[in-house]
């Protein structure tokens, strides 16, 4: 029975003749975050689940309010209020409405390296939108917070994080599947 | 004064001379036209902006850029002078270490009338040059070899004021060149060989690019940029049909562009919205590419410090793009406004209105409003939403936490079309099981009375 391409990869980096042959992978630069020591990935999808994801978009946007960020939804539920409070600088932050049109919406947004976060809080209709985003980001280095459900078979997602509450204090954890996708960064 | 002339031998169509002539404006304030084949542009006053190198480096790329599709792109020859006449030449008949030049006795024409073709003069020129030679006089430097004094008499008054010339003392004065009042280029998508229409899509994005760098060029010697376009696509003409209206799609921008990549995104992605609603009826046999609308504005100098320019560049074209595609009112920046009301206290403020900074509400606000507020119902210690198609949401409320009155803005007039006065709400917070809070209200009067709860945001 032939191995599976994960199991016959490993095999193949443990062979001790084929040492020096991998280059490992120079890792993605990655935007700091007070509440996920390891940063968020630019150049990445980051899928943001949990009670709380639009408070953890919000914390990473007020410690970085000099950043240009765009929020973008299909039909806006975002209140702008709620963000100043937050900390957020809404002179750094584009929101766009995009009831039709959303992935492609999304998608010029981040192949236009203008902005270094992009939220998208609607979710993508499948996991071609999905790839073509994570090639997008991949380009532009920008860090993409995905803070709505995933579509079936989201393999492009590399890191998910779990946001909620404990005692009142906003937490971000990493989900079950990041490791899989630190793994597949090497 | 130092003058640049860039020549063409094979004419250019007097049209894309004047086209090439404005995109030179950029380098230059001072711009002549010899009829269709020169145009002359005055660099001594910018001589510190620019190396002789870097300029006959955009020279050639601009002279490339405005030459007919399917030409090799080195017909143009550049030459350089300390005025108009000289830089003629030296374009005309290349370049020559020697202090007295070697070129041909007819250089003398490009002295004698740097800016027009005159007939006359060329007659006269040419009458002075078979003389010369007669004389045994082979080029300019023989003839510049020539004592300076008596040349009027020996040679006539015209020898002398050419004598002055070609030594830089008796200068041409520089005809006005106005460029073309209407903006507009136009690309020929018919085979240059056989004439035929019909590109397919990779060449006529190809067209469509020369098409956009030309007027971004335009665009940038007038130091404007678009605010509007309109494209226009003819059908080639066939024989025995009747010829078909050209279809024109207007483009209003958003924000004024004026880098070609962005102008060249923004038509393509009309073209494909275009081709999406309707089928082309024939060949496509020309492009025109009309600037219905312009805003002034310098275009940005790349990399000069950093790469900000090229970022607010693309920024005001992907802003284009979105409002294009989605509406205007879908692509913007948050405003607060000072309302009570939760839905009114901030605004849509357009991407090129300025911020005004707004101060944050002291009572904690959630993170997300629903477009218009929901129907709950409570069931004991369960709020519970019934949603389209039947589908039910439901909460298990752990904590009531209010109520914050928001009363009615009486002191605010009413806008037209608002039916019944806002009515008074008490809004509570309440903590559920699921773990996200919400925003609940209920308003005063009979609804209250009712227990009727209207969920307005959460927190997420």
């Amino acid at each position: 029975m032939p191995d599976s391409p994960s199991s016959a990869l490993r095999r193949l980096i443990e062979d001790p003749s084929l040492e020096g042959a991998f280059i490992s992978s120079v890792p993605r630069p990655r935007l700091d975050f007070s509440l996920h020591a390891a940063g968020l990935v630019q150049g990445g999808l980051t899928h943001l689940d949990g009670p709380a994801r639009t408070e953890a978009v919000l914390r990473l946007l007020a410690e970085h309010p000099a950043v240009q960020a765009a929020w973008v939804e299909a039909r806006l539920t975002a209140y702008p209020p709620g963000f100043v409070q937050r900390g957020v600088n809404l002179a750094c932050l584009l929101f766009v409405e995009a009831p039709e049109h959303f992935p492609w919406a999304v998608t010029e947004l981040v192949r236009s390296q203008v902005f270094s976060v992009v939220a998208v809080a609607s979710p993508l209709p499948d996991t071609m939108a999905l790839r073509r985003l994570q090639l997008a980001a991949e380009r532009a280095a920008c860090a993409v917070l995905l803070a709505a459900p995933l579509p079936e078979g989201s393999w492009p997602v590399r890191a998910r994080l779990w946001c909620g509450w404990e005692a009142g204090v906003l937490k971000v954890e990493e989900g079950e599947q990041a490791a899989l996708g630190e793994a597949a960064e090497g | 004064m130092k003058v640049a002339c860039l020549y063409f031998p094979a004419s250019l169509p007097p049209e894309t001379l004047r086209s090439l002539a404005e995109a030179c404006l950029r380098l230059s304030s001072q711009v002549a036209l010899r009829g269709s084949e020169a145009v002359f542009i005055e660099t001594g006053g910018s001589r510190m902006l620019y190396g002789e190198e870097t300029l006959r480096a955009r020279l050639r790329v601009l002279g490339a850029r405005f030459q007919a599709a399917g030409l090799p792109p080195a017909l143009a020859r550049l030459g350089w002078g300390a005025h108009a006449g000289e830089a003629l030449a030296h374009a005309r008949y290349g370049a020559s270490g020697d202090p007295l030049p070697r070129w041909p006795l007819e250089a003398l024409d490009c002295y004698a009338s740097p800016f027009f073709e005159d007939e006359e003069i060329a007659l006269h020129v040419k009458a002075m040059a078979a003389a010369l030679r007669a004389l045994g006089l082979r080029d300019l430097g023989a003839f510049m070899g020539l004592p300076a004094g008596g040349w009027g008499e020996r040679f006539g008054p015209n020898a002398a004021v050419l004598r002055e010339r070609l030594e830089g003392r008796m200068t041409v004065g520089w005809p006005r060149f106005e460029p073309a009042p209407r903006l507009a280029e136009l690309q020929d998508l018919r085979d240059v060989e056989t004439q035929s229409a019909g590109v397919d899509d990779e060449a006529l994005r190809f067209h469509l690019k020369r098409l956009c760098d030309r007027v971004a060029a335009r665009l940038r010697g007038r130091a404007l940029r678009a605010a509007g376009l309109a494209l226009e696509l003819r059908f080639e003409r066939v024989r025995g049909l009747i010829d078909l209206a050209p279809w024109i799609l207007d483009q209003p921008l958003a924000l004024p562009v004026a880098e070609p990549a962005q102008l060249r995104k923004l038509l393509q992605e009309r073209l494909e919205a275009e081709a999406r609603r309707r089928r082309l009826p024939r060949n496509l046999e020309s492009l025109g590419l009309t600037v219905t609308a312009t805003a002034p504005g310098f275009s940005p100098q790349r990399d000069a410090f950093d790469r900000h320019e090229e970022e607010v560049e693309a920024r005001d074209g992907l802003l284009s793009r979105l409002s294009q595609r989605l509406g205007k009112e879908r692509v913007f920046y948050a405003e607060l406004v000072p309302r009570h009301d939760p839905g009114r206290a901030w605004r849509r403020r357009p991407p090129l209105e300025p911020s005004a900074p707004g101060g944050a509400h002291p009572v904690p606000r959630p993170t997300r409003l629903a477009r218009r507020p929901l129907l709950l119902v409570r069931a004991g210690e369960w709020l519970l939403h019934w949603g389209a198609a039947g589908k039910a949401r439901r909460w298990r409320a752990l904590d009531w936490q209010g109520p914050e009155r928001i009363g009615s803005e009486w002191w605010l007039p009413r806008p037209s079309g608002e039916g019944l006065p806002p009515v008074d709400r008490d809004y509570w917070r309440v903590g559920t099981a699921e773990g996200t809070d919400l925003w609940v209200f209920c308003r005063q009067g009979e609804e209250a009375r009712a227990g009727a709860l209207w969920l307005q945001g959460w927190w997420a």
